[in-house]
């Protein structure tokens, strides 16, 4: 059976960051995501760490855009979940939920 | 900013080059109008980030490959001794000196190329953990004696000259870095 890889906390705030912005999901809008909607704020090596690593385990890919003179010429990488980073955050989504149940303070703090 | 190439000159130390120039792309696009400044502290904050997650990735062999190179500077940083050693009347010279700094730093820029060249992922993440470590400690060592009552002045320029030693070090790594990723110092790339 194929090892199902856990994701972190990190981890699953970045894909689910990354889910939510499309086909606009890069480095500055990615932490710009994360530290509105989470307010995490991540220093932008941990950033990249984490997203070089998603990648690395098949949970995202990555593709160059163009280069724009506002980034001095630079291209963008954009991020894209993959459908193994789909699966992954599924199953971090389903353990939360089962370990929710019952649990009826949290629920309605949470509705 | 003087060169618009260096953030991803340094950036790409600790990552792909392609994934260095989206890194300071971003970097840039954050900063907007501001001051070079800030770009230039978030590119070194985010190279330390970088370096920082590589050896947390594989840190065994980081500490594997530091430690090849600490043999590699120190093979060549006695025979250095043994050379200088083998001229008594010259000992203590400053001709005795400048060759036994020579024979260091050499040994230390060669050992960081080789780190370099050997372990392209990790080998310049041990170079810094190596530079640093070595660097601390010299740099201890020396202060320690220097606040001595009477300082012995050879062990002071003996810490001092090992000391310095990490920069030749961290610049070798950086040749041969480049070297392997075809960006870096922008030399060619090294046949496969």
């Amino acid at each position: 059976m194929k090892n199902q890889p856990n994701l972190g906390d990190l981890q699953q705030l970045i894909l689910l960051a990354v889910l939510r912005l499309g086909d606009d999901a890069y480095g500055v809008t990615i932490r710009s995501e994360l530290s509105h909607r989470a307010g995490r704020t991540l220093a932008p090596g941990a950033l990249y760490t984490a997203l070089e690593r998603l990648e690395k385990r098949g949970l995202v890919t990555s593709r160059m855009g163009e280069p724009t003179p506002q980034r001095g010429g630079r291209a963008k990488r954009y991020v894209r979940v993959s459908s193994d980073g789909i699966r992954a955050l599924r199953r971090a989504v389903r353990a939360q939920e089962r370990m929710l149940e019952g649990l009826d303070q949290l629920r309605s703090a949470h509705a | 900013m003087p060169d618009p190439n260096w953030p991803e000159r340094l950036l790409s130390l600790f990552t792909t080059p392609d994934r260095a120039s989206a890194i300071a792309g971003d970097l840039v696009e954050v900063n907007g109008e501001g001051s070079p400044f800030f770009v230039w502290l978030d590119v070194l904050r985010t190279a330390l980030g970088l370096w920082r997650g590589t050896v947390a990735d594989a840190p065994w062999r980081v500490l594997m490959v530091a430690m090849m190179g600490c043999v590699l500077v120190a093979g060549p940083a006695i025979a250095g001794i043994a050379v200088v050693a083998l001229f008594p009347a010259s000992i203590g010279s400053p001709v005795s000196w400048i060759a036994l700094t020579c024979f260091w730093w050499i040994a230390a820029l060669s050992a960081g190329a080789v780190l370099g060249s050997m372990a392209p992922r990790r080998g310049m993440a041990a170079c810094v953990v190596l530079a640093g470590a070595g660097g601390m400690l010299l740099v201890t060592l020396l202060m320690a004696t220097i606040w001595q009552d009477e300082p012995n002045i050879h062990l002071v320029l003996f810490y001092g000259a090992g000391a310095v030693a990490a920069l030749p070090l961290l610049i070798g790594g950086t040749i041969a870095r480049g070297r392997a990723t075809g960006a870096g110092l922008g030399l060619p790339e090294l046949p496969r």
